[in-house]
């Protein structure tokens, strides 16, 4: 397509130099380099560094204030028979679904609606970004009084004749989740509309609207035109999902702390509450292991075979 | 897979090599300094978990403290959950803070035994005489020195609208048949018996089982089973089980599913009659209806077991790292003082109680009535996380909300609630 | 070219058929709008009840259940929060953070994204996934090993600690989202300016990052909610209360036992303000962002 074309003179334009015997490929100049490892360097002082010290800490028995003992494995070993864990790893994966498929679909839906400049979209978008600038402890407390069992959900369903499916929500192991996740994607569908939107603001409008007066309907547009160009955007934003998932901690916890008894215990809420309430750092940094091989192989993996795939010039 | 991947591959082989070699840098230790004998310049430190009505008291303590011109005090006041959280934190790091507010009891036993704490046993022989022993002995590490220095205690009790128990025609009961006959008489009226805020508050249940436990089983014994001596899974637990499941029909149903303030307001509009809980839910009423409101012991079960009450007591640590000793003792000896405790108490708004028997404070019909149930008990406990150690709370919170919902389900429960108190307190 | 344009151009006027098209759009527009305005109150709703318990006494909350419908209203819970809550410097401590932090850390990682994406580095794909690895542990167990490093360093209970460590926190994600948006700019541009003898700083300056304003903005606007609103790295690296951020100052609000709900609530509204003024003025970087039509 046209952009091969594009990238095909590219490299020969950059690769002129070799023509003339220097190197086989444009070597970048060195300020390039610089610009990389300055952001690097402190990247690694900042987070490698501590990281490795808690992993590192995973291989311990360690309270905060008395002194360790070292463990090796014996923390993963506990974990794999740990029933709470189990369960957080379960609920986990329902949640990276849901909340992560349902994100990813209502945030690219109110992007395609809110993105054209017309009159009053900025309050639009403004009412969907708002959710994520208030603090959770309020807008947790809000949720909570709308599960509540005589709260505004039920007093709507009764008041419409659905009094069988009135429910303890929060309380009821099998909607507890569910109710938590509603409150997680009333948050974070503004985020995913903020990203898709600049995503779509940087798309070539001429392809759409040339495929527009060929006729196309306004679907077929979206799924031939505007979805595949938006490739890049979409995996940072499925990456983006993934790993909010896994680190979605303060709404389920301020909801439920991971109640009714474990049900709604995700692997990052078991690991808060394994460290600041059971003081088990060790093991709490044996989960945050966990959850990280897990991000590590559900992103890297399909991001490294994405970016293989294309060529960069 | 592609070359690339493998190179990729490589570097991620390296790194994860270099990391396992560096096994050794994790700092877990604190550092350790020299006891120190002359007070560093500066403010004193103190670093509190009170943000509310106890903040204004304590402001009055360093107020007139500061004004004797011994030293000035710096009182950093965090939000309480982060002061919980963060407390290990402060005490272990290379700067800590002087002074501390905490809980008495195994919570405070917990830092002692690490050596984070100073030894204020001079400060309880020159200044603290006239305390009670058993103050005392609840400020005591096992070895007999004292680490801790009181400021406060309150009472728990059943609270119920007097309006209410008026309308229904039943008055406070004495004996645990008795409260059942009420609680029987209040649903019949169609009114909820018993309430708690178990959906964001799932703690409250613990005062169940602390209570049932003392009037069963008795004192020595509830505390011998927080502290590890007897097993969860065992039949004296199994007793206090049987006489909750004989008060879980008069558990509101939706109970495990009811927010603090949901609960509050139903005590208030007279949905509810009875809660469970510390005189702290004084303040949570709407003004109007504090007046209205009362509270009665914990029913008596066995005549034979001496009455025992909880009455969790708060008061200030000071860390063994500390640079200001001598200013630290100082405050606390003036913080203990009548003086100051009646300072400290008169912004309480009523809850709690000054443990210098010489302070004066404004004591209202409850608070009178709380003090005398308190003074009249042969022995008092503090509560279950307290004397557990707060790491314990989450396992009973569990166990007891899963007991509420599957009463059948007990010897399960038991037996993982037994594992989960081992494997925290084996430190792992 | 509009469909208008294109029937003039065709020299034929249908006066019938284009008030038909002209009434049709109109009623999209209507239906756009009252679409739109259902979606936005739904979400607008639990704010809304934020703001209405606000506005309430404590009596009447603690007496009626926050989801009923008010029985009071008073500004005195605002004053209230303001006070106890010590906002004043605790705004001040937020903005000293955060603004900084979100400049300082969008300018490095545009510039890692930059070199990554635009010029053929070797390992740039190991580069980039391992910055954005940085971000995939759980907080959590960094927390720890930071604080000592800060202690160790004697910057321990200092913004300056929280600004460092904040930064470093997100480079790896932005550098990731940047690189995204970076990659899909066409490389005319660029080779024009090199050819014309441009250093990659002036490309990087004056070419790609006017261009990439659009996820500037997004990512502007969400780190700066994202810094504004931690809670964590704060609580963790500072002792001394008076400089601790506002998400520590709402959550000051809440006693021990008990919390006036309504005053944390208007805690809350105060603490949401800097966030949601950002996002109005930034959200327009969207609506005016660069089509990429001006390369042809």
């Amino acid at each position: 397509m046209a952009g091969l074309s594009r990238e095909v003179a590219v490299w020969f334009v950059t690769s002129v130099p070799t023509r003339l015997g220097r190197r086989r490929v444009s070597f970048p100049p060195p300020v390039v380099f610089a610009l990389v490892l300055v952001p690097f360097a402190i990247e690694a002082v900042g987070v490698f560094w501590p990281a490795i010290q808690g992993v590192m800490l995973s291989f311990l028995n360690w309270n905060g204030i008395a002194p360790s003992k070292e463990v090796g494995l014996g923390n993963y070993v506990s974990l794999a028979s740990d029933p709470i864990f189990i369960t957080a790893l379960k609920n986990t994966a329902i949640w990276i679904v849901l909340f992560g498929g349902l994100s990813f679909v209502g945030g690219l839906g109110v992007a395609l609606l809110f993105q054209s400049g017309r009159r009053g979209v900025g309050i639009y978008r403004t009412a969907l970004f708002l959710p994520i600038v208030f603090s959770l402890v309020v807008t947790a407390l809000i949720w909570d009084t709308f599960f509540q069992p005589t709260g505004i959900l039920n007093g709507l369903l009764n008041a419409v004749g659905l009094h069988s499916w009135t429910h303890v929500w929060l309380a009821d192991p099998s909607t507890a989740l569910y109710a938590i996740i509603v409150a997680a994607l009333w948050r974070e569908i503004g985020y995913v509309m903020v990203l898709f939107i600049a995503g779509l603001k940087a798309l070539d409008p001429a392809i759409a609207e040339a495929a527009r007066m060929d006729g196309c309907s306004r679907w077929q547009r979206f799924r031939y035109i505007t979805f595949p160009q938006l490739r890049s955007v979409n995996l940072v934003i499925l990456s983006v999902l993934v790993i909010d998932s896994l680190r979605s901690f303060d709404i389920v916890w301020a909801m439920t702390a991971g109640g009714p008894f474990n049900s709604t215990q995700l692997l990052s809420t078991y690991m808060y509450s394994t460290a600041f309430q059971g003081r088990q750092l060790g093991y709490a940094s044996a989960i945050a292991v966990v959850i990280f091989v897990l991000a590590i192989g559900v992103i890297i993996t399909y991001l490294v075979r994405a970016l293989s795939e294309d060529k960069e010039s | 897979m592609t070359r690339k991947s493998h190179r990729w591959l490589a570097v991620t082989g390296v790194a994860l090599a270099a990391s396992v070699a560096l096994a050794g840098c994790v700092s877990t230790g604190s550092t350790s300094t020299a006891a120190v004998t002359k007070d560093a310049p500066g403010a004193l430190v103190l670093q509190s978990r009170f943000t509310g009505a106890e903040k204004s008291g304590l402001e009055a303590v360093i107020k007139a403290f500061d004004k004797k011109g011994e030293g000035k005090v710096q009182l950093n006041s965090l939000p309480t959950t982060t002061f919980d959280t963060q407390l290990p934190s402060y005490l272990t790091s290379k700067n800590p803070p002087d002074v501390y507010t905490w809980y008495a009891g195994q919570a405070t036993r917990d830092f002692a035994d690490q050596g984070l704490l100073l030894n204020l046993s001079d400060v309880w022989k020159k200044s603290l005489t006239n305390y009670s022993s058993a103050l005392k002995t609840l400020s005591s590490t096992t070895s007999g020195e004292q680490v801790f220095v009181p400021s406060d205690y309150y009472w728990w009790g059943v609270y119920y609208s007097k309006k209410e128990f008026k309308k229904l025609g039943i008055t406070p009961p004495k004996t645990w048949n008795e409260f059942l006959a009420d609680s029987a008489k209040v649903k019949a009226a169609g009114v909820t018996p018993i309430t708690m805020g178990l959906s964001d508050n799932s703690w409250l249940a613990a005062a169940w089982f602390d209570y049932l436990d003392l009037r069963i089983n008795g004192a020595k014994y509830h505390l011998d089973l927080l502290a590890g001596k007897h097993s969860y899974d065992s039949a004296p637990v199994r007793k206090v089980f049987a006489a909750m499941k004989q008060v879980l029909p008069d558990l509101s149903p939706s109970v495990l599913g009811t927010s603090y303030n949901q609960s509050i307001s139903d005590l208030s509009t007279g949905k509810s009659a009875m809660y469970l809980a510390g005189a702290f839910i004084e303040t949570a009423v709407p003004k109007s209806e504090r007046s209205d409101l009362g509270f009665f012991q914990f029913p008596i079960i066995d005549s034979s077991v001496p009455v025992s009450e909880e009455a969790p007591t708060d008061g200030f640590m000071v860390s063994a790292k500390t640079t200001r000793p001598n200013l630290a003792k100082r405050f606390l000896e003036f913080a203990a003082s009548a003086e100051g405790q009646s300072l400290l108490l008169n912004g309480e708004d009523g809850i709690s109680l000054a443990v210098n028997p010489k302070a004066t404070q404004t004591m209202d019909v409850l608070s009178n009535q709380g003090k005398k149930m308190l003074l009249d008990a042969s022995q008092v406990t503090q509560f279950f996380n307290r004397d557990a150690g707060d790491a314990q709370q989450t396992p009973a919170d569990t166990a007891l909300t899963q007991f509420i919902a599957q009463p059948n389900d007990l010897d399960a429960i038991l037996k993982a609630w037994q594992a989960s108190a081992v494997k925290l307190r084996s430190g792992s | 070219m509009t469909a208008t344009s294109i029937s003039q151009a065709a020299g034929v006027a249908r006066p019938r058929r284009l008030k038909r098209k002209s009434r049709r759009r109109a009623l999209v527009t209507v239906g756009f709008h009252v679409g739109s305005s259902a979606i936005s109150l739904l979400w607008f709703a639990p704010i809304l009840l934020v703001l209405i318990t606000s506005f309430r006494s404590f009596n009447d909350i603690a007496l009626n259940g926050i989801s009923s419908l008010p029985h009071s209203f008073t500004f005195a819970t605002f004053t209230q929060a303001w006070r106890l809550g010590g906002f004043a410097q605790a705004l001040t401590n937020s903005m000293i953070v955060t603004i900084p932090t979100v400049f300082l850390s969008l300018l490095l990682a545009a510039a890692a994204a930059f070199a990554l994406s635009r010029y053929r580095l070797p390992f740039r794909r190991t580069i980039l996934l391992i910055m954005l690895a940085g971000n995939l542990l759980p907080v959590q167990t960094i927390l720890i090993p930071v604080a000592r490093i800060t202690q160790d360093l004697g910057i321990f209970d200092t913004l300056g600690a929280l600004i460092a460590v904040q930064t470093a926190f997100g480079l790896g994600f932005y550098t990731f989202v940047l690189y995204g948006f970076m990659r899909s700019i066409p490389t005319e541009l660029q080779d024009a300016a090199s050819i014309d003898g441009a250093s990659p700083v002036r490309i990087f300056l004056q070419v790609i990052l006017p261009l990439t304003r659009p996820a500037l903005g997004a990512l502007g606007a969400l780190a700066f909610t994202w810094i504004f609103n931690d809670l964590l790295w704060s609580i963790t690296l500072i002792q001394t209360s008076s400089k601790l951020p506002t998400t520590a100052a709402v959550l000051s609000l809440q006693g021990e036992y008990v919390s006036s709900w309504s005053v944390v609530a208007a805690g809350t509204v105060i603490a949401a303000i800097p966030s949601a003024i950002v996002f109005f003025i930034f959200q327009k970087s969207f609506v005016g962002g660069l089509a990429l039509g001006s390369v042809k």
